[in-house]
């Protein structure tokens, strides 16, 4: 069987479940952006199904990596060949795709990152803290409560004519104070254009502290699908922002690509074929009582058999030092 | 009597001294237990809320000893250093605890106040010691004792010893199998020394082949001239010894990374790292980065921020050509002699 050779990449974020599929030039061939609504295992499962129905005939898939918070679970399910995580997924992406980007800003479901590219690697990056009034969840919340679709989020921010100013630096402050000026009669449209602003503030602020941002800046993630954040940017960088043309599954690419470097050094992938996703996955947690952490283990089983276990501190029920490889990959 | 001490804020850095000073006085020194679940949820659950974590943690512990100790010590840390003094909590610690904490333990407040003399600060202990009943005679051979005794403790964290690997008689330093480079872990010595809040980062540093390095290790005369720069004197000795044993190892060359944990809400480190982080990207460009730690057990997201900076660190390592981008070149070819 000599077919295609592709590479299988997933991303499994606290928002989305995104899959792709790459040729060895890292052509993306099929990709799926689905909702992950905290249930990663089904959605994980579902979108599997989805790439094995549209996959191209006569590809092989040969090798899988895995990133995301969710990635450990994701590449327990799928036997990924490398799981890491999302910095270096979207800063791999992007060197790989976009020459000369010198900074990403990458605005996820729960969590915002700045990166910075310089000569070809990951020179420096920030993710953000305590603080999660930036990110798609919040916005997903707020489009919800204004009662619009979050696709018109953007469009709509384009049409105010004079944004009012909202508290950026906390979700519930901006949430009040949106509320407050909603009260007082300001226009939607221009309370939509103000959180924009107040939520990039609050990033260049707090995720870009300091940081060198320089062209090309490269804007991605499931947020970068709105307009009004973009030109936000656009206005306060005074600079042009790309949006790549996937950028919704960019961490996905770097999870794939970084498969490709892994089986190219010779590895042999541990996928084994679709199949295997269509059985019973369970996962549970309990507490341990090996001592007095208690940690919470949460163990992936299917067709009856442990598939693997994490969260414990001590490595007595997971051994990912034995599953997780540092290989050099990077090169 | 049976004293307790709380395995808490400074205790990595004082036990010798407090432990010998009461051992010799003729009473028993019970620990509270390593920190884990119960310690935290005890200690979030009595402290005052807006209080930062380590505080927090040190009221679990006090609770921890209850029933497990006679007295349990609190102490009372105006200030370590002449001219310079601690963070404000540590002033008001006894009297957190006294109103925080119920099932009224015994507490023993030990006040320590150097501002004007570093011998005045002892003068605490010794008051103290005769409050104990000790005869004056007593107190200051049991108070040389403990000097002498922390004296070579803290020149054994110069020579580079973790306090784990000294107070928990581990042979060797923590270090791994293989060494890939050096990490210095800054931040103060209740995050960096308690492994069960910073998520066991040094195993985990260890485990990607990294060797950490802490404040500790750098010596008082290195972390004055390091700090010599400013136009002003530091005044807060934990602030002073965070920037100064980073611009240490940056300036020394001694590290390939630098991290800094830091718990949420902390004062001193809000501008102690940024001065750190201008320094760093002024002149050494060594990769940097700040971890948050605050009462997460759910380990996923700081071991991404881990993992990121390993991998950035190599990945700028690569490209630097073993000419790092702090100017020096290494030669790492045959010996040539």
């Amino acid at each position: 069987m000599n077919g295609l050779e592709v590479y299988l990449g997933l991303d499994v974020g606290s928002v989305s479940v995104n899959l792709v599929l790459l040729d060895e030039k890292y052509n993306v061939l099929e990709k799926f952006y689905l909702r992950t609504q905290g249930r990663p295992i089904e959605v994980v499962k579902e979108g599997m199904e989805m790439m094995y129905r549209s996959m191209p005939a006569g590809c092989i898939i040969a090798g899988v990596g895995a990133t995301g918070s969710g990635r450990e679970l994701a590449g327990a399910m799928v036997d990924a060949d490398v799981v890491k995580n999302e910095i270096t997924a979207h800063g791999m992406a992007v060197l790989q795709s976009i020459p000369g980007a010198q900074t990403i800003l990458e605005i996820g479901g729960q969590d915002s990152k700045i990166i910075l590219l310089r000569n070809g690697v990951v020179s420096d990056f920030a993710m953000n803290t305590v603080c999660a009034a930036g990110t798609g969840s919040f916005l997903d919340r707020q489009a919800a409560r204004l009662g619009i679709p979050i696709q018109e989020f953007g469009a709509l921010a384009l049409k105010s004519t004079s944004p009012v100013r909202i508290a950026g630096r906390c979700a519930v402050f901006a949430e009040s104070d949106m509320i407050h000026k909603q009260q007082m009669g300001c226009s939607l449209e221009d309370i939509i254009k103000g959180l924009c602003e107040a939520l990039v503030r609050n990033y260049l602020n707090n995720v870009g502290k300091g940081k060198e941002i320089l062209p090309d800046i490269v804007f991605q993630g499931g947020v970068a699908a709105n307009e009004g954040i973009k030109r936000s940017f656009e206005d306060a960088l005074g600079q042009r922002v790309i949006v790549p043309e996937h950028y919704d599954v960019m961490g996905a690419i770097g999870a794939a690509i970084l498969a490709h470097k892994k089986i190219r050094q010779g590895y042999t992938t541990r996928f084994r074929g679709f199949d295997s996703i269509h059985s019973d996955f369970t996962a549970r947690s309990f507490s341990c009582s090996g001592c007095a952490n208690l940690c919470e283990v949460v163990e992936l089983s299917s067709a009856g058999s442990v598939k693997a276990r994490w969260g414990d501190r001590c490595g007595k029920w997971s051994s990912s030092a034995a599953r997780e490889n540092h290989a050099d990959i990077l090169a | 009597m049976k004293i307790g001490i709380p395995r808490a804020l400074l205790y990595p850095i004082y036990i010798p001294l407090w432990k010998t000073f009461f051992e010799e006085l003729g009473h028993q020194v019970v620990l509270s237990g390593r920190t884990s679940k119960g310690i935290l949820n005890n200690g979030v659950k009595t402290c005052v809320d807006d209080a930062c974590l380590p505080v927090k943690l040190f009221h679990g512990h006090v609770m921890d000893l209850i029933g497990k100790a006679d007295v349990i010590l609190v102490p009372r840390l105006i200030s370590i250093y002449p001219g310079e003094f601690i963070c404000p909590k540590f002033i008001g610690l006894p009297e957190m605890i006294k109103n925080s904490v119920s099932g009224s333990p015994k507490l023993l407040i030990m006040n320590f106040n150097a501002r004007d003399r570093l011998e005045k600060g002892y003068d605490g202990m010794r008051q103290l010691g005769r409050e104990l009943g000790a005869s004056n005679t007593n107190v200051e051979r049991a108070l040389d004792r403990a000097r002498a005794r922390q004296a070579e403790y803290e020149s054994m964290l110069e020579s580079g010893f973790s306090p784990k690997s000294i107070l928990e008689k581990r042979n060797a330093r923590q270090s791994p199998a293989s060494v890939k480079g050096r990490i210095g872990l800054i931040g103060h010595p209740y995050l960096v020394y308690d492994d069960y809040i910073n998520m066991n980062i040094v195993e985990k540093l260890a485990a990607r082949g990294y060797e950490a390095i802490f404040p500790e290790n750098v010596p008082l005369e290195d972390i004055e001239l390091a700090c010599s720069r400013y136009p002003k004197k530091l005044f807060w000795s934990y602030g002073k010894r965070l920037l100064g044993g980073g611009l240490t190892m940056l300036e020394k060359r001694k590290v390939d990374g630098l991290i800094i944990l830091t718990s949420f809400g902390c004062g001193i480190d809000a501008f102690i790292d940024e001065l750190l982080l201008r320094a760093n990207q002024r002149e050494y460009r060594i990769p940097q980065t700040t971890i948050t730690l605050d009462e997460h057990t759910g380990q996923a997201g700081f071991d991404t921020r881990l993992e990121a900076f390993i991998d950035m660190m190599e990945w700028r390592g690569r490209y630097d050509n073993n000419i790092p981008a702090y100017g020096t070149d290494v030669y790492t070819g045959k010996s040539l002699v």
